[in-house]
C-alpha cells in the first residue's frame, strides 16, 4: 500500500471500487497503528470499533486536510485521538466533576505539619481561595483531583483548549498572587523563598 | 523527611513553567502531524509546541502515543 497524499484524498473522496479499497487499506493501517500505541489496552472489538469510528471522521475532515503533513500521519494522530479520548472517558466515567474539585480540595488542606515549607503552602493556598474567580477555581481544583483536561472540558461542554486557557488564566493570576505576596521571585523550587 | 505533599509540588512546578505565551491543547492537537513529520519550518512554534508538551500531561501522552502508532513496522 503505498499511496501519495494526493491518491488518498482522490481515492477516498471518490466513488466505485477504487474508494471501497482505499478505505479498506485505511482502515487496515489505523487498527494495526492503533494496536501498536495501546497494546493491551484495548481489545480487539475496541480497536475494530475505534478504527471504524476513525475512518468516518476522517472521511468528513478530508476537505480539511491542509498537506501539512504526510496524509497517514494526519490520519493517524485523528484515530490516536479517537481512540485516546474514549480510553479516557472509560477510566474517569465514575468520576464526577463535583467528586474531582472536592478530592483536589482535600488534597490541598491536608493537615499542615511545622515545618519551613508551611509558608509556601499557605500562600499558594490562599492564593487559590482569594485570586482565581469560580470558574478558575473549579476547573484548578477538578484538575488537581485527577480529571483531566479533556473529561473537564466534557463535562462542562467546552472545547479542551477552552479549559486550559482556563487554567493558563488561573496559573498566571496565582503565579502573580505568589510574587506579589511572596518575599522573592518565583523560581525553581523556591517559590515566595529569598534565596 | 519531606512530607510535603505532591499537590503543592505539583502547583510551584506549574506556576514556575508558566510563560506569557501558550500554545493551547487545541492548538497542540492541530499542529501534532506536521510536527510529528518535522514539517514545521518556525522554531518558535516549534518552541511552543514542547513547551505546551512540558506543561501538558495528556498532550505530551498524545504525542507519545502518535509516534508509538507510526513507529516503523
Amino acid at each position: 500500500m503505498t499511496r501519495s497524499c494526493e491518491d488518498w484524498l482522490s481515492e477516498l473522496g471518490g466513488s466505485g471500487p477504487a474508494r471501497d479499497r482505499a478505505a479498506d487499506d485505511l482502515r487496515d493501517f489505523l487498527k494495526r497503528s492503533l494496536a501498536r500505541a495501546f497494546t493491551g489496552k484495548l481489545s480487539d472489538q475496541d480497536l475494530d470499533d475505534l478504527t471504524q469510528e476513525s475512518v468516518l471522521r476522517i472521511h468528513e475532515r478530508l476537505g480539511s486536510f491542509e498537506r501539512r503533513s504526510r496524509f497517514t500521519t494526519w490520519a493517524t494522530a485523528i484515530a490516536v485521538n479517537i481512540a485516546y479520548s474514549a480510553l479516557r472517558q472509560r477510566r474517569h466515567r465514575h468520576v464526577s466533576l463535583e467528586d474531582a474539585m472536592e478530592a483536589g480540595a482535600a488534597a490541598l488542606s491536608h493537615e499542615l505539619p511545622e515545618h519551613a515549607e508551611l509558608d509556601r503552602e499557605a500562600l499558594l493556598r490562599d492564593g487559590i481561595r482569594r485570586a482565581l474567580t469560580d470558574r478558575q477555581r473549579d476547573a484548578m481544583l477538578a484538575f488537581l483531583g485527577g480529571l483531566p483536561l479533556a473529561e473537564i472540558a466534557r463535562r462542562t461542554s467546552v472545547k479542551q483548549g477552552a479549559v486550559y486557557k482556563l487554567l493558563y488564566d488561573a496559573r498566571q493570576r496565582l503565579k502573580d498572587y505568589v510574587e506579589t505576596h511572596g518575599e522573592g521571585a518565583l523560581g525553581a523550587g523556591s517559590i515566595g523563598v529569598t534565596a | 523527611m519531606n512530607d510535603r505533599p505532591e499537590v503543592y509540588k505539583a502547583i510551584e512546578d506549574m506556576l514556575v513553567k508558566t510563560r506569557a505565551e501558550e500554545l493551547d491543547c487545541d492548538a497542540f492537537l492541530e499542529l501534532l502531524a506536521p510536527y510529528v513529520d518535522q514539517r514545521l519550518a518556525d522554531p518558535a512554534l516549534v518552541g511552543l509546541i514542547e513547551r505546551h508538551r512540558d506543561l501538558c500531561r495528556e498532550c505530551a501522552e498524545e504525542l507519545d502515543l502518535l509516534e508509538t502508532a507510526l513507529a516503523a513496522k
